[in-house]
């Protein structure tokens, strides 16, 4: 603790001064960063958070010198006594340079990167260059930057891989050969390569799963812990992944930073706005049935210019000044807050954001549970199978041999009841097979065994029928197919870039042929266009996907979706791709149009901690199978399954520091094609014991609250000490 | 709303032409090969053909055995049989741009048709078609073009639907993998949970959104097919004493005289031949590069 106390006392290690960033583009100038001043001291650790076009990535490419050549740049940014950003050495200039001077800024920059400076880049998945093995890869930075033998590199290379906690034998394999955790492993290896003095890790974890995710975390702590990360800077539109790591906090928004300040104040007590308001859309598995409000509007485009703050058309608490003139980065103690109000929020936050407080978007009563278990069934899965054939192709069927058949079990054995007017919510790691679940019930995807009951009832009666094995063209199936509809994950890929707005939402009607008479489609267009809150609907309807930015194209895809009102929407993890402010108002849409139209949601996520705040209850699939089952409040509370312990601990949470360790759980999510004979979560659960190989575990718990498992909970508790005392 | 209503369809149509006109060398080969449609369009209007001779033929004028060299009254020279090279130019051009029009649409619409229709039933139908595009791939096309003259006749017409039949299988691949990419875009899944026919899923879907490389392609083969009518005249399968005004008939005949000294006989046809093909290929980079969203900034 004292080194460290003395190292902080140095000078800064990184200085970012007046430092302003300038893309030329087809579609005008994007003013990228602004003014951005810096100072970074050895042995702090960093955290940027901002939402998409905050510029945060953009701070990152200029500490690490990688500007592209259309960047315009005024500023500096200097490491240690070079300077590694300058409008003479960056972006634009570098075009015209001659070939010597070129030359010279590459070898000098190549001295800093690496040895200096670092990077983790965002998406381990395609860091790596497929063709050579993960060792060759590593070994590459030594040779390039130091004149170490051959042998010496190899032993670095082995003992390298060791300090991320990773086995030698990955450094034989090729990158497709390793998981996302282990390549981001093999990425923070490769960094820590020649000890550099700062690291950058933008978007370390985004990508990964939860688990994995915490994993990353932890190592990045570790490491700290042992030396071998000395300063970091983490960038995250995740704000609960950077308060896991980082001491201190930088807020960004529209190229600006809006607010500088420790971990611990800023979540407890921001002095700005924008800070204020982004924590106030993060939904936490600890705060408890309290409304989200999200941030109403759109990211600014960066191409215009403007007198005012940039998130004046945003703000709930913007005044006439703040569109009129720039505010400045004001220093209050050894905070900083880029507000006009800055001032007076920093004698009373607290004070200043319930006074000023406009009504909220959404009616508080939202999240008010009705009694759904009254209501009736209107879906009933039983033991509802999906299994893909692996191979595909008919010159394959034709030439390979039957026996080496294999199968993708996405969808096993799944058991379920949709209540009408109920949220529920399914939630599981990438690969579990919740998605395929969601097109099973739609139907798009064909059902390979089980039952798959519809009720088809007008009144409150039941008429179950299953429509698993119905043909597409009958009639039963349309109705089907009229009372569904579905939101998917990614509305830059959902929506067809070719129509026009119009065209999108009335698709459904057109489908059906519920009406020929345009002014009647358009009519009805508006009405939901309105109903999604894409006021004035006028202004959406002739427009392309282009031209509208991602939360307003989500809005646009639940237009499509609900139009024909629909009894039963699919929500494919429809915020997941969302900027965390735009994420809280899309959830709460759904709860308004479940409040006011009794409408039936399955909601896909991997994101406990939203499917808590919308779902009534919660299905955990792992592996295809259902391990847990519970009401939400439940379940997050007291979870039953091993994996959803595991999983619940492993959310980074804003207002939760948690140590996670690897006897939570082992390993990663494994395939769905070679499931262990017993239990599915056998390979990676802590609790394992020798029954849990071959036999199938039974259900347990009670009918409202139950989990897959051999083990009761004071089994599973006294395995957990045993296990602690060895 | 207070803005004037603005089409976007147009709007990024101009931004299309923008980036193209970025690149010199795109402009130039936009501005020659509008000269060429401009020379092929107005050639028939000319008075001196019209209602005379045969547009699509030569006029060939035998008081004049031997090659003249350029001169006011003939700007490229005659060639046996008292053909005026420069006439003789702009007539090849107009019937070489038409051909490869015809032939290039067709294969193109045919082929399209096949490839997604191809692409989005998949199975059993994508590999029987796949299979037969690759019959024609291993197949030199000028051998086939010429065997299939052989068969059906010489006549330019029958020679262009031989090179449709060539051409399909071209368009029915770019257009097949493009599909198969779009396919798995989720509004396709989402057009077909909301209800959609398999037809417009594919026509009001999937096509669209896979003709940018379409148009490039078709750039490129405008030239291509001029080259290959020229190849097939040049090698003498040219429908018999027809005097058909093409760049490689020109050239044909102009062959002999050009080995005694002759010339203009052959440096003219040649270079019209080759300013266009050059011209369309340029073209065809640049709207490659304008039509790829990675090579925007």
């Amino acid at each position: 603790m004292e080194k460290e106390m003395i190292k902080l006392n140095q000078g800064p290690l990184l200085e970012v001064k007046d430092l302003s960033v300038e893309f030329l583009t087809d579609f005008g100038n994007v003013k990228a960063l602004n003014n951005i001043n810096l100072q970074i001291k050895e042995g702090e650790f960093i955290g940027i958070v901002g939402e998409s076009g905050s510029g945060k990535s953009t701070l990152a490419f200029s500490i690490s010198a990688l500007l592209p050549p259309n960047a315009k740049v005024s500023g500096y940014v200097k490491f240690k006594n070079d300077i590694i950003t300058s409008p003479e050495i960056s972006g634009f200039s570098t075009v015209k340079m001659k070939r010597s001077q070129r030359k010279i800024l590459t070898s000098t920059m190549a001295n800093i990167r690496w040895k200096g400076i670092s990077m983790i880049f965002q998406g381990a998945m395609n860091s790596f260059n497929p063709v050579y093995t993960i060792g060759k890869q590593i070994e590459e930075v030594f040779y390039i930057h130091t004149d170490l033998p051959k042998e010496e590199v190899k032993k670095k290379v082995v003992d390298l891989v060791k300090t991320a906690h990773l086995d030698p034998s990955v450094l034989k394999s090729y990158p497709h050969e390793l998981s996302g955790g282990m390549k981001q492993r093999a990425i923070i290896a490769m960094a820590l390569a020649l000890s550099p003095d700062l690291v950058i890790a933008d978007e370390p974890t985004t990508g990964l799963d939860v688990i994995s995710q915490a994993k990353i975390i932890e190592e990045l702590k570790r490491l700290r812990k042992e030396g071998k990360i000395k300063t970091l800077i983490i960038i995250s539109h995740d704000l609960g992944v950077v308060s896991q790591l980082a001491d201190r906090v930088l807020v960004m928004y529209g190229g600006n930073i809006f607010e500088e300040a420790n971990k611990d104040e800023i979540l407890e007590k921001p002095f700005n706005p924008y800070t204020f308001e982004l924590l106030n859309s993060y939904p936490s598995i600890l705060k408890t049935d309290q409304i989200l409000k999200g941030i109403p509007g759109n990211p600014p485009d960066l191409t215009k210019d403007r007198p005012g703050c940039v998130f004046a058309e945003r703000c709930e608490f913007a005044q006439q000044i703040c569109f009129e003139t720039k505010p400045k980065l004001m220093e209050i103690g050894e905070r900083k807050s880029y507000c006009h109000f800055a001032d007076t929020i920093a004698k009373d936050p607290i004070k200043f954001f319930t006074s000023n407080l406009t009504a909220g978007e959404g009616a508080l009563d939202l999240l008010e549970r009705s009694d759904i278990s009254k209501n009736k069934t209107l879906i009933k899965l039983e033991n509802l199978k999906k299994y893909f054939n692996l191979r595909g192709s008919a010159s394959g069927e034709l030439f390979g041999s039957i026996s080496s058949k294999k199968f993708v079990r996405a969808v096993d054995d799944i058991t379920l009841e949709i209540k009408e007017g109920e949220i529920l919510g399914l939630v599981g790691e990438s690969g579990s097979g919740k998605t395929t679940l969601g097109r099973v019930v739609l139907r798009t995807l064909d059902v390979t065994s089980g039952h798959l009951y519809v009720n088809f009832s007008k009144d409150s009666g039941d008429d179950f029928k299953d429509i698993a094995k119905v043909k597409e063209k009958s009639k039963l199936f349309k109705e089907y197919r009229l009372m569904t509809q579905m939101i998917f994950q990614d509305p830059y890929d959902s929506l067809n870039p070719k129509m026009l707005i119009s065209d999108i939402v009335t698709e459904p009607v057109r489908a059906h042929k519920v009406t020929k008479d345009p002014m009647e489609m358009e009519e009805m267009a508006s009405y939901t266009l309105s109903l999604v809150k894409l006021n004035p609907p006028e202004r959406y309807m002739d427009r392309y996907p282009h031209e509208l930015s991602g939360g307003e194209r989500q809005r646009v895809a639940m237009a499509r979706a609900f139009i024909l009102k629909p009894k039963l929407l699919v929500a494919d993890e429809p915020i997941s791709m969302l900027d965390v402010s735009l994420r809280a108002s899309f959830l709460n849409l759904i709860l308004s149009l479940r409040k006011e139209f009794n409408l039936t949601v399955l909601y896909i996520t991997h994101d406990i901690a939203s499917a808590k705040y919308i779902s009534d209850n919660i299905l955990v699939i792992y592996l295809g199978e259902g391990i847990e089952y519970g009401s939400s409040n439940d379940l997050i509370n007291n979870p039953l399954h091993p994996y959803t312990k595991a999983l619940i601990k492993a959310i980074p949470d804003v207002y939760g520091m948690k140590e996670f360790s690897e006897t939570d759980i082992i390993g990663e999510v494994g395939n769905a094609i070679d499931i262990p004979q017993g239990c599915r979560f056998y390979d990676r659960c802590p609790y394992r014991q020798e029954k849990c190989k071959n036999e199938k575990p039974p259900k347990r718990g009670t009918e409202n609250h139950w989990y897959i498992c051999h083990f009761s909970q004071e089994e599973l508790e006294n395995i957990r000490k045993n296990k602690n005392q060895k | 709303m207070e803005e004037m209503k603005r089409n976007p369809r147009i709007e990024s149509f101009l931004l299309t032409l923008k980036i193209l006109f970025q690149s010199p060398a795109s402009v130039f080969g936009v501005v020659v090969v509008l000269i060429y449609i401009a020379i092929a369009a107005i050639d028939q209007f000319d008075p001196s053909l019209i209602g005379l001779t045969n547009v699509n033929s030569l006029v060939p004028n035998f008081t004049i055995p031997e090659p003249l060299p350029p001169s006011p009254a003939h700007p490229f020279g005659t060639v046996y049989p008292g053909i005026d090279i420069f006439t003789g130019i702009l007539k090849a051009i107009r019937i070489d741009i038409g051909f490869a029009f015809f032939v290039v649409i067709l294969g193109a619409v045919s082929g399209v048709l096949i490839g997604v229709i191809s692409a989005y039933f998949g199975g059993w139908i994508d590999e029987i078609v796949m299979r037969i595009t690759d019959i024609f791939f291993s197949i030199p096309y000028l051998v086939l073009a010429i065997a299939i003259g052989f068969f059906l006749g010489r006549s330019l017409f029958i020679l262009s639907v031989g090179l449709i039949i060539i051409w399909w299988p071209i368009y029915a691949r770019v257009v097949r993998g493009q599909s198969l990419a779009v396919r798995e875009q989720t509004f396709v899944e989402a057009a077909r949970a909301s209800g959609v026919g398999n037809s417009k899923i594919m026509f009001r879907h999937i096509l669209p959104n896979t003709l940018a490389p379409i148009f490039v392609q078709f750039s490129f083969d405008l030239a291509t097919i001029v080259l290959t009518l020229a190849t097939l005249n040049f090698i003498g399968f040219a429908p018999a004493n027809a005097y058909l005004p093409d760049m490689g008939y020109l050239s044909s005949i102009g062959y002999e005289y050009a080995v005694i000294g002759d010339w203009w006989t052959i440096v003219f046809p040649g270079f019209g031949l080759l300013l266009f093909a050059l011209a369309m290929n340029l073209v065809g980079d640049g709207l490659r590069d304008a039509l790829d969203p990675r090579l925007r900034r």
